[in-house]
Formats: C-alpha cells, structure tokens, sequence
C-alpha cells in the first residue's frame, strides 16, 4: 500500500471487513506510519467512547405521529387463482351451454336481426325521401329545366356517411382543440 | 288498453334499473363519472357544443352505415351496431355524472351513494314530465352529460 489509507478503510479494518489481503497490507503500513497509526488509534478511541455512551429513549413516542401522515393502503385486490379461474370459465361455458339450448340465445339474436333490419327500413325511407324530393322538385313548373344527378341509394349514403365523419372531426377537433388549450 | 297495463307495470322497474344502473357506475367508475361531472359544471357551453356534435353526426353515421349495410356489406352494419354501442355507453356515463350533479346539489350533506341514487331518480322521473321532460330536459342532460364524459376522457390531469 503506497498511499496512506483513507478513513473509509480504517474504519472497515476496525469493523474487521477487510479481505485478508488487505488486512495484511494496511497492517504491514501501520507498522511503518505513526501518522496512520495515530489516526487509526483516534477512530478506535472514538468508537469506545460511543459505545460507551448510556441508551436513552425518545421524550415522546413519534409513532402514532407518523401513522396518521400515511395515505391509507390501498384496498386489497385478490388475484385469482388458476383453479378459481377455470372454475369460473367452467361455469360460464355451462351458462352459454344452457342458454343455448333452452333457446335464449336464439332469441338475443333474432333481436339482433330486429334491430338491423330496422336501421335497414330507416335507412330505405330516408332513401325514398330523397327521390320524391327529387319527382318533386323535377315537377315544378319553374324547376322543370333543371337537371339534378341521379344517385344510386348506395351513393347517397355513402356521401352522407362520408360527411358527416368529416364534419364530427372537424367539430370534435374543434371543441376539443380549445378544451387542451384551456388546460 | 294492455300495452298501458304492460306500460304501467313495466314503468318502475325501468326506473329503478336506471337509478341503480346510474349509482353503480359510479361506484365502479368514480373517476371517469367524476370527470364528466366536472366537466359539465366546469364547461357547460363546450359540453353541449361537443354533445351535439356527436349525438347529431354519430347518429347519422349510425344511419348511413346501416343503409349501407342493406346492400350486403355486413361489415357496415357490425360498425354501425358497435358505434350505436359506444354512443349509448357514453351517454350512460354523461348522465351518470349529472345525477351526480343533481345529487350533490340537492343534498349536499349526504353521503356519495345517497346523493347519486336521489340524483338519479330526480333526474329520471324530471325526464318523464310530458313533453317538457321528453323534449327539453331530458335531451339537454344527455347532451351535456355526453359532451361532459367526452371532455372528461380528452382533458390532460395537471402535472
């Protein structure tokens, strides 16, 4: 050891820490160094000297402090087990099963069929609106001359659809843009 | 004469169903029904502007895309019965937190679930005024409710 040793290592040669190898070094320094052994002593005095000091307690118990400053925990969530878990795929497979055959489902999804086939009657009526707007327009005496495009049903809807996306995300970018802006 | 009957016996069950179903989503979902709430109260004028502008375009593309769906594209009629989904799960949410609204400001020294639950049947049996309740309040609560979860999920939470 060239250099003399750090506070750091003389206190780990007091904590007996050192390896082996480097107990031996710093002892083979000592031997040569009153400086260092002068340290060395200081700190073992020092160390005595807290040892010897008398244990006192706290004036006041800081405890019940300390408790009441916590956030409370947050509620315990059970994970489920592997076995709960198939067990309750279990019971879900023996309700669709059951629903199935006592011929609930087969009711949910003539519902289904219900309700799109009455976006579909909708969808039709607005589509025969829009022509006997136009048979009417086209019947006006002052509108007669006027040539207005004839639309397959399909067209229409799709240019409506089409719209009406680009008008909700022009408005909702348009409200929303300003909401971002104020926060 | 028997549809009145059905009508009649029906009509507190549906009631309680939806004080019970405005009650629990926000016991399940306090946050994103405490947003709403917030951001109607916070922004009323803009949670009615984005409200209308989704009930009203979303409602159309609902249309459209089922129109479009008559001809054989099933496709559009599966996107059409999943937006008509979300829009009825929003507008649950959006009228949740105004019976929230409603409860708190009705009895305000309540508890939560007190005020939620009276809250909401305020709200429900208010919306079943004829005429003024069909018309009026009731489409101005699912506006602002709407428009209200919306801001709600699209506003950034201070840092």
């Amino acid at each position: 050891m060239g250099n003399h040793p750090n506070d750091s290592l003389l206190h780990a040669y007091l904590d007996e820490e050192l390896e082996p190898g480097q107990r031996a070094e710093l002892e083979a320094h000592l031997q040569s160094c009153r400086a260092c052994t002068r340290d060395l002593e200081r700190l073992r005095q020092l160390f005595t000297s807290i040892e010897g000091l008398p244990d006192r307690g706290l004036t006041r118990d800081l405890t019940p402090a300390i408790l009441s400053a916590l956030s409370p925990l947050p509620p315990w969530v059970p994970s489920l087990a592997i076995g709960e878990l198939l067990g309750a795929l279990g019971i879900v497979a023996a309700l669709i099963l059951g629903l199935g055959t006592s011929g609930i489902l087969v009711g949910l999804s003539a519902a289904f069929g219900r309700i799109v086939t009455q976006l579909e009657a909708a969808g039709s009526q607005l589509a025969l609106g829009w022509q006997a707007a136009l048979t009417w327009l086209r019947s006006s005496s002052s509108l007669s001359t006027l040539q207005l495009p004839e639309m397959a049903s399909a067209g229409i809807w799709a240019t409506i659809a089409i719209a009406a996306v680009v008008l909700w995300f022009v408005g909702n970018g348009l409200v929303l843009g300003r909401v971002r802006r104020r926060s | 004469m028997n549809d009145g009957v059905a009508m009649l016996v029906a009509a507190p069950f549906v009631f309680a169903s939806l004080v019970a179903l405005f009650s629990l989503l926000r016991v399940l979902f306090p946050d994103q029904v405490g947003s709403a709430q917030r951001a109607a109260i916070e922004m009323p004028g803009r949670s009615f502007a984005l409200g209308t502008v989704n009930l009203l375009f979303l409602s159309v593309i609902v249309a459209a895309f089922g129109a479009l769906g008559g001809g054989g594209a099933g496709v559009f009629q599966l996107l059409a019965l999943i937006l008509l989904g979300l829009l009825v799960i929003a507008l649950a949410f959006g009228l949740a937190g105004m019976s929230v609204l409603v409860g708190e400001r009705l009895l305000p020294d309540a508890s939560h679930t007190r005020q939620t639950a009276w809250g909401a049947a305020a709200l429900v049996l208010a919306s079943l005024t004829p005429f003024v309740g069909w018309f009026g309040l009731f489409p101005y609560l699912a506006i602002q409710g709407l428009g209200g979860f919306l801001i709600g999920l699209f506003r950034r939470s201070p840092r």
